[in-house]
């Protein structure tokens, strides 16, 4: 059997966005239009920062390993490049450094994930060890060449925290706060996560021409606020819904 | 020209000749009017280099959803003329040209304020055949099938391929008609009605 592990986006959202006045604002689009666009935004910082500390820990977990180890199946994907770099298919290149990442004020860089169809932006992640989670510093590369024009006139940066301890579980908690700028007009945005989402793993096994393979689906649960200004004005403000990957195990605990 | 121009001119014209002592005149001019723009409504909203979008819009940037947005696109009606020649009692080649006036205003999406109206048209013109299943001196029933072009009227952004079905017409009168004919195609899709002249 052949086994393919791919990382796949199947984020939904149930309720998009609120279409109520801010205030006393007047709101100046549709709940959908804003909705879309704050899809846009927040997903890479749930999502695919999430991916990023995944790939982190498969490599960390390879650079553990004696050489016997070293040559599991289970770290076929790995690619040695030279000066402590590794590629991995699905992942990208990280650049370690040639130390683990749980060292102490170790972080690793890890530049876009090649293979992902929805993210066509090349993203530049910074991992690093936080006091009980992955802190992922996320955003766009100013190596813009393959990406819309959209991409290529704005700038996309957040901070995310992915829960350190949930891994074995295939479900991690996520909080994240980001900015986005559009050099046009002004525009700019900010987004937050709304306490924790969380992000949960669910593979499948799948058949399809002739060959068995495996699909890892991550999915979000969760809430997100975005707020959209020109200039120092309101313009919008929109909180996202993520319905779909409630996970059955929890890694924070509400002792209230 | 061409030696097969010549012969496809000299077989008109000689037609043209014999038409003259027929017991019915061949030449047909005519002014007509349709109130069924949706066609050319939806055409012009969809394909128009210069018409800019409407009001709802979603897309990865800031910019483009606060983007100065469109009302829907209206028309008055499509205004056009006919012309005709009848080989036959029951065949006609017929040529027709019809004028859509089309306008809309524009908004500021950050004001939510009008910031114009823009008028602007589009034009066809379809060759159809024609043919008459009842000729009667006051009544006449026909039909028709054509292929033409429509583009906009500024003349300078492409034209594109067009085509006109009218499965039933009815022309009332002698030299001086009324008719009305409902149709489907590019040119319109629904009624058009109008008046002609026969000589």
């Amino acid at each position: 059997m052949k086994k393919i592990i791919a990382a796949f986006f199947a984020a939904f959202l149930v309720s998009s966005c609120l279409d109520l006045p801010y205030d006393n604002l007047y709101s100046k689009r549709t709940a959908y239009e804003i909705g879309s666009f704050s899809k846009n935004l927040c997903v890479p910082a749930t999502l695919y920062s999430t991916v990023a500390v995944k790939g982190a820990l498969h490599l960390n977990a390879y650079l553990k390993e004696d050489d016997a180890g070293k040559k599991e199946s289970k770290y076929n994907d790995i690619i040695p490049e030279s000066d402590g770099k590794f590629t991995i298919e699905s992942f990208g290149t990280f650049d370690t450094g040639g130390r683990n990442l749980d060292e102490e004020g170790v972080l690793w860089k890890l530049k876009r994930l090649p293979h992902n169809y929805i993210n066509p932006a090349e993203f530049i992640y910074e991992i690093s060890a936080g006091e009980g989670y992955w802190s992922v510093n996320g955003a766009l590369s100013e190596d813009k060449s393959a990406v819309s024009a959209f991409i290529k006139a704005s700038k996309i940066a957040f901070l995310t925290k992915v829960s350190i301890n949930a891994s074995e579980e295939k479900c991690w908690t996520v909080s994240f706060t980001g900015n986005y700028e559009e050099g046009k007009d002004e525009f700019r945005s900010s987004f937050k996560s709304e306490g924790e989402l969380s992000v949960k793993e669910i593979t499948t096994p799948s058949y399809s021409m002739l060959q068995f393979y495996t699909t890892t689906d991550l999915k979000i649960t969760g809430n997100a606020s975005v707020t959209l200004y020109k200039g120092n004005d309101i313009l919008d403000w929109c909180k996202l819904a993520f319905r779909s990957g409630d996970c059955t195990t929890t890694t924070s605990q509400d002792n209230s | 020209m061409n030696k097969r121009t010549v012969v496809l001119i000299a077989t008109l014209m000689l037609a043209v000749v014999q038409s003259y002592g027929q017991d019915f005149k061949r030449f047909t001019v005519k002014t007509w009017y349709s109130p069924s723009t949706q066609i050319q409504t939806n055409w012009y909203r969809n394909y128009s280099p210069v018409f800019v979008r409407g009001r709802y819009k979603v897309g990865e940037s800031m910019a483009y959803i606060y983007s100065d947005y469109t009302s829907d696109v209206k028309s008055p009606g499509i205004f056009g003329a006919s012309f005709s020649y009848s080989f036959k009692k029951w065949f006609a080649l017929e040529s027709s040209i019809g004028f859509t006036p089309v306008s809309y205003s524009t908004f500021d999406a950050l004001k939510e304020a009008p910031t114009g109206k823009v008028t602007d048209c589009m034009i066809c013109f379809i060759p159809e055949a024609r043919f008459t299943a009842l000729y009667r001196e006051w009544v006449r029933l026909y039909g028709s099938v054509g292929i033409g072009i429509c583009g906009y009227c500024d003349l300078k952004s492409s034209v594109s391929v067009a085509l006109q079905f009218v499965p039933i017409g009815v022309e009332v009168g002698k030299s001086f008609f009324g008719f009305a004919e409902l149709g489907f195609g590019h040119l319109y899709s629904g009624i058009q009605f109008g008046i002609g002249y026969k000589f």
